[in-house]
């Protein structure tokens, strides 16, 4: 069971603070989704976790340890991380994208092993992805390719996925086929899963919490029901937002 | 056997054999039984110019071909050899001054090191702030290089006239002048970098899909990017001081290697028998062009070396963003 604790994080980019003292938890075995206006700082919270942007102040600790004092081997065996816009390279096939998963695992002197061929294999079947294992990634379709890059992050076989908004540039029909893809992951697999999503009805719906951001800071965190409130989402976007019910759903729909 | 691995032997055997043939059939022809009797002149002619010169073609190529594959996939741009971005226009700044002030060609080593070592220096230092992002670093590079070049111009119209001919031709870039001691010094060069680019390519190959990704996969980005930088830089300048700039050799190395074994990555191996063959090929033609004053081998890897950065630059904005 694998969680993360926020501990007065602050981070800056070139003397501009991006986070501000920003606390909180991530309970394990849930998945939290983290909204928030454009420039909150949602993905460079997602990033601290990731331990790929160092905090200027404060901690990011997971399970009790400060993620700065883990080797980052040793974090990548815990942690995976999905940027929102990874650089597919040219010609690269299905298989060898999601065999880079291994990477916290392999070296120079370490090549794959059946441990990690079965690994390749699992995270290639969780996904639906057998029959395309020899496609070229850079001719699947939007879907099917983000598909692969989860599979990348699967391989890697950690208890924690980050993912930066998986389903941007996807068609509602693939924004659904990848989220039911992280709903499994999270049940059968008991994945702690943070994810940055920008549309609010699909964080609501998919989320066992939701973390609000607003100017570098969290302004609440809690479950769907709690944060999907007109008051709330209203202050947070600047904009009034309007609740509709939907049918025999928990939380209702949000309508600008 | 693979299709990489069968390249890799097929520019083996075409190093190989450019090799002999330019040992054997350059200039005079030898007389073979003289040779091999050990009389005469013809042993001195092999042994002290023309065996130096050939290994020397061959080793500067594949030194170059190194500095330049690794560099271009650490940046992941094909734009990001060391001799576009400056590294060796340092070095070729750095031996013009040692030549000017030395007189002499004795101080070109040391020369052409600092001055690759402190251009490096001063754009990875204009570049780091941002966790050294490839395309910045690449645009500061062509700047720099840009301004090195006409520095040394200026430099050149200031100094005396035999300083100004001697580092003029210097910095042509030519297998004439070779000799055992510069064959030495590139053959541990040759071994050292890919010693180091060897162990290094593990990480290098796995940083193609992004920083972000590579970090959060356990890759010290910045560390490797860093020692590659360095290492690119020092290969270039110790070629730059034995044989003198050789434009465009190490920038086409590379992307050759990857197109001829039909792989990506590094390829290192592949990269330094492209180098080491375009060498010998500019070699041979500087040697055979039917005029009456010999061209230097670096005519030839700039014009071809300039095309192919055309046709590069070109694909490149043909592909989609």
């Amino acid at each position: 069971m694998t969680g993360f604790t926020l501990d007065q994080v602050d981070v800056t980019f070139s003397g501009r603070p991006v986070l501000r003292g920003v606390r909180g938890e991530i309970r394990p075995a849930n998945v939290t989704t983290v909204i928030g206006p454009n420039g909150s700082g949602k993905s460079t919270l997602l990033r601290a976790l990731a331990r790929i942007v160092r905090p200027s102040a404060g901690r990011v600790v997971l399970d009790g340890q400060s993620a700065w004092d883990i080797a980052p081997k040793a974090y990548a065996r815990r942690v995976s991380f999905l940027a929102q816009n990874p650089v597919t390279p040219e010609g690269l096939r299905v298989r060898a994208l999601v065999e880079r998963g291994r990477t916290p695992y392999l070296g120079p002197f370490r090549p794959m092993t059946d441990a990690d061929r079965a690994a390749v294999e699992d995270a290639l079947a969780a996904t639906g992805l057998a029959d395309l294992a020899e496609r070229r990634v850079d001719r699947l379709s939007g879907g099917q390719r983000q598909r692969v890059w989860i599979a990348m992050a699967l391989a890697q076989q950690t208890p924690v996925l980050l993912l930066d908004e998986p389903t941007s540039f996807l068609d509602l029909p693939h924004q659904a086929e990848v989220m039911q893809l992280v709903r499994k992951l999270n049940q059968d697999l008991g994945k702690t899963i943070v994810m940055v999503l920008h549309d609010i009805n699909l964080a609501a719906a998919h989320s066992d919490e939701i973390v609000a951001m607003r100017a570098g800071r969290i302004v609440r965190s809690g479950p769907p029901k709690e944060i999907v409130t007109e008051e709330l989402l209203s202050a947070l976007f600047d904009a009034p937002l309007s609740l509709h019910p939907r049918g025999a759903a928990d939380v209702p729909f949000v309508l600008p | 056997m693979s299709r990489a691995a069968a390249s890799v032997g097929a520019l083996a055997c075409a190093v190989f054999g450019l090799a002999a043939a330019l040992l054997a059939a350059m200039g005079e022809p030898l007389d073979w039984a003289a040779v091999l009797a050990g009389t005469g002149i013809e042993r001195e002619l092999l042994l002290h110019f023309r065996l130096p010169r050939v290994l020397t073609a061959c080793l500067t190529g594949a030194v170059l071909g190194l500095a330049g594959t690794a560099l271009q996939v650490v940046l992941r741009n094909p734009l990001a050899s060391p001799d576009v971005i400056g590294f060796g226009a340092g070095a070729g700044a750095g031996a013009a001054v040692a030549i000017i002030i030395a007189g002499s060609l004795d101080a070109v080593l040391p020369g052409a090191l600092l001055g690759g070592a402190l251009a490096t220096a001063l754009i990875l230092s204009l570049a780091w702030r941002g966790g050294l992002p490839p395309n910045g670093l690449i645009i500061i590079g062509v700047a720099l290089s840009l301004m090195l070049t006409a520095a040394t111009d200026v430099l050149l119209s200031f100094s005396p006239g035999i300083q100004a001919a001697e580092t003029a031709r210097f910095l042509t870039g030519s297998f004439a002048g070779s000799d055992w001691q510069g064959v030495a010094l590139l053959a541990g060069a040759a071994a050292a970098g890919g010693l180091l680019l060897g162990l290094q390519s593990y990480t290098i190959n796995r940083l193609d899909l992004g920083d972000d990704i590579a970090t959060a996969q356990g890759l010290n980005v910045r560390r490797t990017r860093g020692v590659m930088v360095a290492s690119s830089a020092a290969l270039i300048s110790v070629s730059v001081a034995a044989t003198g700039p050789l434009p465009f050799l190490a920038f086409l190395a590379g992307p050759l290697a990857r197109a001829v074994t039909g792989v990506g990555g590094t390829q290192l191996g592949a990269a330094a028998l492209t180098g080491a063959l375009i060498a010998l090929g500019a070699d041979a033609l500087a040697r055979s062009w039917p005029s009456a004053t010999t061209l230097p081998a670096g005519v030839f890897t700039a014009a071809l070396g300039g095309l192919a950065m055309l046709v590069i630059v070109l694909r490149q904005g043909e592909r989609r963003p």
